[in-house]
């Protein structure tokens, strides 16, 4: 995760700082490498067949890669059911259009903590909402962007 | 440095995942956002929130905020003899009126939106916001429902038609975009 940290937070860098144009530029690139890489990895998967597509899934870094683009052989709720089964003090209750909702079932849910590790198994989640701890910090870029 | 998720900034940069960005500063844009008006094309802009406000009537009034309330009108502001003697030539129209007064008719089609040249002086609109708010009329299968709605709602229309008119008639498809457009405005309208 620490390298697409950096690759992250130098795009959000020039995002918010460079001059629309070079943005755009920027954007292009980003996507025709994304485009390029992504289509490679596609055809990886498909000439190495499900059981070695599944043996890819368990290591972190293939995992977050397939994730990326939308490759990962489990489905949403696999992921979250099975990010949620390995977390103390939280029970699933549903995940529906990309809300995952849970219930804490500890007075030490600390919220964070349970979104860092959903949005790590899927970052498709549109948003995490826990009864009975308070809101959270976590603040999606998108939201921040409208807010500037 | 922002506290985004791990993957979102570059999920947004994914094939396929071109999102809707702000014409003026290239943020991007949730399906919902503001819309202005460059008055000179009379074009519709995409727009973030903060831009959408710094640039609303700004350097020599290049654009106008279009704003998001609908009315529905109770009262027609035509009588049907008013309306016929417009020779729309089908039972939609939307009417504006420039700051500098001018009244313009534009009536949907197959193939985008088109002007009336017939003259319209005799045309009294309601109170209403100078180019970016418009009065719609349908009349169409013995409809007469008129809105004031603001102008993006009246190209959104104009796309629909465009996009799903097939043939003379336009064809069921077309029509049942046509009446779902009008249910949703009427929803979302105020008296």
């Amino acid at each position: 995760m620490q390298r697409i940290q950096r690759i992250e937070g130098l795009i959000q860098q020039i995002e918010s700082s460079a001059d629309p144009g070079t943005v755009a530029s920027v954007r292009e690139l980003v996507e025709a490498l994304l485009e390029y890489h992504g289509a490679g990895l596609g055809r990886i998967l498909e000439l190495a067949g499900e059981g070695t597509t599944r043996e890819f899934a368990r290591d972190p870094l293939i995992a977050s890669m397939l994730l990326l683009y939308d490759l990962h052989p489990d489905d949403l709720e696999t992921r979250v059911r099975r990010t949620v089964d390995g977390l103390p003090g939280v029970l699933l209750i549903s995940v529906l259009d990309g809300v995952v909702r849970l219930r804490s079932t500890s007075a030490h849910t600390v919220r964070e903590a349970v979104e860092r590790a959903l949005y790590e198994a899927a970052p498709e989640i549109v948003a995490v909402e826990i009864e009975g701890v308070p809101a959270s910090s976590f603040v999606p870029l998108e939201a921040l962007q409208r807010a500037v | 440095m922002t506290n985004a998720p791990p993957l979102a900034t570059l999920r947004r940069y994914r094939p396929g995942q071109r999102v809707e960005r702000c014409e003026l500063c290239g943020a991007s844009l949730s399906s919902e956002h503001p819309h202005l008006l460059e008055l000179s094309a009379r074009r519709i802009v995409c727009a973030c929130q903060p831009c959408s406000i710094l640039f609303d009537h700004r350097g020599e009034a290049r654009f106008a905020r279009i704003g998001r309330t609908v009315r529905y009108l109770a009262a027609p502001p035509f009588s049907d003899a008013e309306w016929e003697s417009l020779h729309i030539p089908i039972g939609l129209a939307f009417f504006v009126r420039s700051a500098d007064s001018r009244i313009m008719a534009f009536y949907p089609g197959p193939a985008g939106c088109t002007e009336s040249l017939l003259p319209l002086e005799s045309v009294s609109l309601p109170e209403m916001e100078p180019d970016v708010e418009a009065l719609l009329v349908n009349r169409v299968h013995g409809a007469c429902d008129h809105f004031i709605v603001p102008i993006d709602r009246c190209y959104h229309l104009v796309g629909l038609i465009r996009m799903h008119w097939h043939g003379l008639g336009g064809g069921e498809e077309a029509w049942q975009n046509i009446d779902e457009f009008f249910s949703a405005l009427r929803e979302s309208a105020s008296a």
